[in-house]
């Protein structure tokens, strides 16, 4: 198993640059170009979700996220006169110390588990042992399916989890009525006569 | 470090998905315009599909992809009203830091 395949080779071009964005998003002051970060970090993040064969998924991330949501953020800052924003965010504060902290330390944990499951032997999680272990599994209802297809990933969405699709929709028509009461309201949450 | 450290298994996308995920939780944290903490939130989401794509490779199971597709949805639910709630506050106080949001009430 000497050298990288071409798989590995994706994952760490398109996770540094997943990584790089993402730090880039938070640490930006002007917000218009931790949007442009962000729609840049969400095609990385489809790119990896293609190197996972998720194809219908790395498809969705891109139109519905670095697409359709990252146009609403732009609009609404489009919307905004945000040129006197001058937010401070490396200024060193002893509160801001602790969140660096605090994050560095959910960070390190997330880090080092991955690190000593990576040491433990016999447990190493990999495609076919998983995947061998669904085979003699108690389950049986659990078919093996082609998980790069759409077909099946329909077939569970239309079978299995046909009422949490049907409640999303709800979901839906409350956000769409939801958010356009909330932004029509005058003056805010406030009533002010202006 | 053996380069058959470096080969990619679950753990790799775990690790990543757990880097991007604290990068989210600290720009909630530190920044003040409401907009990029929606961004940050976002970048949560995101974190935590990957989870789930990787899982669902790694075990060859359908259903975590289901579950992303879910979260996708309800993630552009809460962006549009998160969004519509910043834009209010906008309008009343012409500007979107998050500590103007402690003034929200009925």
């Amino acid at each position: 198993m000497a050298g990288l395949n071409i798989e590995d080779v994706l994952f760490y071009a398109f996770g540094a640059g997943t990584v790089l964005s993402a730090v880039l998003v938070v640490f930006f002051a002007n917000p218009i170009y931790s949007a442009l970060f962000l729609a840049l970090a969400m095609s990385m993040l489809g790119a990896l979700f293609f190197v996972l064969e998720a194809y219908f998924i790395s498809v969705a991330q891109i139109t519905v996220y670095a697409g359709a949501v990252m146009v609403l953020f732009v609009m609404v800052l489009m919307l905004f006169d945000l040129k006197n924003e001058g937010e401070d965010i490396l200024k060193v504060s002893p509160l801001g110390l602790i969140k660096l902290l605090a994050v560095g330390l959910l960070c390190g944990f997330f880090i080092g588990t991955g690190w000593v499951a990576s040491k433990i032997p016999g447990k190493v999680i990999s495609e076919t042992s998983m995947a061998s272990d669904q085979q003699t599994a108690i389950n049986k209802d659990v078919q093996p399916v082609d998980i790069g297809s759409t077909v099946s990933l329909s077939r569970q969405l239309f079978s299995k989890y046909v009422f949490a699709f049907e409640a999303v929709s709800i979901l839906l028509l409350v956000a769409i009525v939801g958010s356009v009461a909330l932004a029509r309201s005058k003056g805010g949450t406030h009533h002010v006569s202006r | 470090m053996s380069l058959d450290n470096l080969h990619v298994g679950i753990n790799h996308y775990l690790v990543l998905s757990g880097i991007l995920f604290s990068i989210g939780v600290l720009g909630v944290l530190i920044r003040k315009n409401a907009i990029v903490i929606l961004m940050s939130i976002e970048l949560m989401l995101n974190a935590v599909n990957l989870d789930f794509v990787a899982f669902a490779k790694f075990s060859q199971n359908i259903d975590g992809q289901v579950m992303v597709f879910f979260v996708m949805t309800i993630a552009a639910a809460e962006a549009a009203v998160g969004l519509a709630i910043a834009i209010a506050v906008y309008k009343r106080f012409q500007e979107v830091n998050i500590s103007r949001f402690e003034n929200l009430k009925g």
